[in-house]
Formats: C-alpha cells, structure tokens, sequence
C-alpha cells in the first residue's frame, strides 16, 4: 500500500496487521528545578494497516506529546513505539504530520507550493511540481499555489498543511487538532474532506481532538484518554458504513448512543490535576 | 462540494490580499513625505537665517555650505577623500558581516560553545573598538588595513549577537515540521528552515551594523588617515575653513541617510514574508 495515489481504490482495505503499535508509554516533563508535569501516564494503543482512529481526551491531557512521541520527534521516559514492527527513533520517511498550530508549522518565507512540495527535494522538480499540483488539488486550493500561506484564511492554511502532507505521498498520517481553531461551517467541509482523501489514499490515520463529534464522524476506533496523567480509558469502535454524510450520521441513534458514552466517560475520568 | 464553495466558506476577505497598495494608503505616504520634507525644509530655512544673523562666523547659512557641498562632490574631494571613504566603510562592513553571520550561526547553532565563549565575547564586545586604532596602527601603520579592520570590528558585534540570537529562536513548530518533512539532517535544517526563520533578526544586526561602520570610518579615517571625509572635516577645521568642515558634515549625514535607503530597500524585498506575516498583526 505504499505507492497508491489514484482515486481509483473505493475504500481502504482492512486488514488486522498491526502498523503503529504503543505500549507501556510515559512522558514526565520537568523545568530546571521547577515542578514536573506527568503529561503521559501509561498509553498503551495500537493501529492497524488502514484503519482511522481517533483520540479524545481532555484538553491539556497531553494529546500532543503523544503524537510527537508517536512520531519520534520525542523521545518518551517509559515504554516503546514501534512502527511497522521497528522501533521508532526518529520521523519514519512515510509518516506526515498536519501539526496543531498551522501558523507555526507551515514556513511563512515560502510560498504555498514551496511549502507543499517541502518533503519532496529527492525528487526531480517536474514530479515536484506535479505532486503539489494534485496535492492542492485534493484540498481544493489549485488556485492559491503562488500565495504566502500568512495570505490565507486559518481554514486554508491547515489545508495546506495538510496538502503539504499528502503530497509526501506517506502511508500514516498523524493530526493534531487540524481544525480546532476554524469556524464550525468550515470545520464540518474540512472533516468530510480530510474523510475522503484518507480514505481515498488509503492512509492509515491518527486524528487527534477533543471533539468528541468530530472523532465518531470521522473514526473507525475512538481511543478515550483522561485528564493528565493520561491513560487509555476505554477504546470504542464506531460500526457506521462509509462514505458518511455528516448530517446523516449525526441522526444515527448509533452516533449519539456513542456520543453520550464518550461524554460520560471523559467526565467520569478521575482529574489528577497537581 | 465544490471548490467555490469550500473556499467561500471561509469567508469573505479570506484571502488576506496585500493590503499596502491602494489609493488610500498611498495617499496616507505622500502626506506624510510631504510632512517629513517640509519640516526638513523649515529646518534648513532656521539654519539659514540663524547663519545670516550670526556674527561669530561659527556658522556659516545653508545655501553658503550647500554650494561649498556641490563643489565637493565635483571636485577633487570626490576621488581623493569621499570615494576612498565609502570604500572603506563598505569594506569594513562586509567583511564585520560576513565573520559575524559565519560565528553568530556556529554560536547559535552549537549550542555547547557558548559555556566557552560566553565571557571572553562580552569581554571584547565590551572593549569599544575606536580603543584599538593606536595598537592597529602600531601593527599595520595608518593605512587601509588599519581602518578597515577597526570598521569590520566596529560592525561585527551587533551582527554577531542579532544572529546568534535568531538562530537559537527559531519557532518550535518550524522545527518540528522540517524533522518530519526535511529529511537530510542537520545541514538541511539549517539551511532550508533555520537560515531562513532567523533573517529577519540577521537583518536587523546588518543595519546596527552599518550605522556603526559609519561612525568608525569617521573615527579611523581622524585619527589615521590623510585622506577620507573624516579627515577632510579635520583639515577643514584646522585651516578654520568652516565652510568646508560643515559641507563634509551635511555631506556624512546625506551619504548616511542613503545608504540606509539602500539598505531598506534590499530588506524590504529580502523580508517581504516578514513584513507581509506582520502586517496581520497591527
Ligand atoms: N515542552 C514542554 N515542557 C514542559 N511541559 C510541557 C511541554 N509540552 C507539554 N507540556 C505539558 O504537558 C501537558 C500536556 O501537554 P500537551 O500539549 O500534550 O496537551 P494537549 O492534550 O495536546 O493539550 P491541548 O488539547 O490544549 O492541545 C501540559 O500540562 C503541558 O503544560
Ligand atoms: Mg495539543
């Protein structure tokens, strides 16, 4: 599954082969002398080849120190990630990351195709070009290809960021509250976007958020974390067909039985706050 | 859903167009050019009034030292003193530039120098360089050397510590991004992230920079030097030719005022991103 790029594949395949798998994981934070946060208690998660999976958790719960130790751009204090049976030491080459804070990860010096086709140097300059062609294509933002990103709109910066990641052509993507910071209008374009290019690329996906609506709409797997120190309070599968209608699926009786169970279980999680 | 429609959501004025052109803010900068030149102006018709009256002919009007101003520059002066003076100041500030870039990045970059550096670079930093001529001039005698080597010291300071400092601030988020998304280590970090996030914190260093290359030239070339506009002024003084002294003044502030210009220009374009991210926020 490493190459394919076409829309032609209707849907991911599932298959039960294990591809990012975390166990045991811990992550202390301390400042000099100052007080240590324990930010990761004890995450134990894993993902499957194909599979989308969310994670909720209260905000502050330590949702991204778990994406940065997932991805190897932290080292964690206890346990181990492994990806695709290796031990992660650093960023995997097809793992892409649409990061929280769009206006901190794109590079405002470049302009939005330069910043798309960023992952791509090995590459000769004619594939470069046409990887961010489509990539832009696919967030429906052909047109802005010769903008700064600081020119756009918050909406269409993670769009972007996000281009900038499915150009890379990778076979996990891992986000990190992508839309947390656009409008609700926006937001529900966005997730029925995000939805499809997954599903069309055939990625494997981590979307990180605290909306617990946005994680059943979009999820095969909703992973539930507590309030810091953080651990797996309970894992949900979300048995609703696919493509998914927003609307539609948020009438399903399934959604809000879900919904209502997520709630009660983020709410329910003993707040070890210091 | 279609393209129009994605795009629109996001609302109107989504698409932040550069908002300095327009007649409005166009007008907004003549106004205040008008406003700057005509106070400057005002300036110059006190001067020239204030020369007329005075009586100690310690101040010779405008219009006498304007036109001893033209007579510099298309004279002699023009090759014998004004051009070896850019000459030197621009040396100077190249070469100051360059070393400082090349140590403000190793300094910002690796990180375990600084516990080594740290005291003897604010010892020397603290040492203000005009000190060192008459140790220069022991060495290298009163010649091109000399001044341009204190001009380079001169420069190299604010440079050095402007860059260290952009180098070591860059974003966090930058950082991350270029770990997942450049993959050829550390030299491509530095290159294609950290180089580019630290330039606008480099540039403000080269402007420090050049001021002070302004003012070092004037030192060296008054105190080591027969010829140059520092010099020039000096002469003029010692032969009471008061004339000539004020026009090599007025002459130092206009050549000043332009190379700053120039300077902006360059920035300008360089950093257009920057200006761009931070017009958003005012
Ligand atoms: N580099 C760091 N140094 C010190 N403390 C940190 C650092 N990064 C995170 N923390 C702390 O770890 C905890 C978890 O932070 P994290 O950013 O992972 O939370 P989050 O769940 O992503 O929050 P949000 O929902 O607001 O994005 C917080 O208390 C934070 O203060
Ligand atoms: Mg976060």
């Amino acid at each position: 599954m490493t190459e394919q790029t076409k829309q032609a594949v209707p849907m991911k395949e599932r298959t039960d082969h294990t591809l990012l798998e975390v166990t045991g994981l811990g992550k202390h934070f301390s400042l000099g002398t100052g007080p240590t946060t324990h930010a990761i208690g004890d995450v134990s998660l894993s993902v499957a080849d194909g599979e989308f999976v969310a994670i909720v958790g209260p905000s502050g719960c330590g949702k991204t120190t778990l994406l940065r130790c997932l991805s190897g751009l932290l080292r964690p204090d206890q346990g181990q990630v492994r990806y695709a049976g290796e031990p992660v030491n650093r960023v995997p080459g097809d793992l892409a990351i649409v990061f929280q804070e769009y206006n901190r990860s794109l590079f405002p010096w470049l302009t939005v195709r330069r910043n798309v086709e960023f992952g791509l140097t090995d590459l000769p300059r004619a594939v470069r070009r046409e990887r961010a062609r489509e990539a832009l294509e696919r967030v429906r933002l052909e047109g802005f290809a010769d903008h700064f990103p600081w020119q756009l709109s918050g909406g269409m910066q993670q769009r972007v960021a996000i281009a900038r990641a499915i150009a890379l052509h990778p076979r996990v993507l891992l986000m990190d509250e992508p839309f947390a910071s656009v409008d609700a209008q926006t937001r529900t374009a966005l997730e029925e976007m995000t939805a499809s290019i997954s599903a069309a690329l055939g990625l494997t996906t981590l979307l990180i958020t605290h909306d617990i609506d946005e994680a059943i709409f979009m999820a095969d797997r909703v992973v539930v974390l507590s309030a810091r120190p953080s651990r797996v309070v309970a894992e949900l599968q979300v048995d609703i067909s696919r493509p998914r209608d927003e609307l539609a699926v948020k009438a399903l009786p399934e959604f809000s039985e879900l919904r209502r169970r997520i709630h009660d279980l983020i709410g329910a999680s003993p707040a070890a706050e210091a | 859903m279609t393209t129009t429609e994605i795009n629109r959501v996001t609302g109107p004025g989504a698409v932040r167009a550069k908002a300095r052109g327009g007649f409005r803010g166009m007008r907004r900068r003549v106004t205040a050019l008008a406003l700057g030149w005509g106070f400057v102006a005002l300036l110059l018709g006190l001067w020239e009034m204030a020369g007329r009256a005075d009586t100690t002919a310690l101040l010779p009007p405008f219009s006498v030292v304007a036109t001893e101003l033209v007579d510099l520059i298309t004279g002699d002066a023009l090759m014998t003193d004004i051009m070896p003076s850019l000459a030197r100041a621009l040396a100077g500030f190249v070469i100051g530039s360059l070393v400082g870039v090349v140590l403000g990045v190793a300094l910002g970059w690796w990180r375990g120098l600084e516990p080594w550096c740290r005291s003897a670079l604010e010892f020397l930093r603290a040492v203000p360089a005009p000190a060192l001529l008459p140790l220069a001039i022991l060495a290298f005698g009163a010649s091109d050397t000399t001044r341009v080597g204190v001009i380079a010291l001169g420069a190299v300071w604010p440079v050095l510590l402007n860059t260290t400092d952009g180098v070591r601030r860059v974003e966090a988020g930058y950082i991350d991004s270029a770990r997942v998304y450049a993959r050829g280590g550390r030299a491509e970090l530095l290159r294609r992230v950290v180089l580019p996030a630290a330039t606008p914190q480099i540039m403000a260093g080269l402007r420090v920079g050049l001021a002070l290359s302004l003012i070092m030239m004037v030192i060296s070339e008054m105190i080591a030097s027969s010829s140059g506009l520092g010099n020039l002024i000096l002469r003029a003084q010692r032969l009471y030719a008061l004339d000539q002294m004020y026009a090599g003044v007025l002459l130092l502030g206009v050549l000043g005022w332009l190379l700053t210009l120039l300077f902006s220009a360059v920035e300008r374009r360089a950093l257009a991103w920057f200006y761009g991210l931070k017009g958003q926020d005012r």
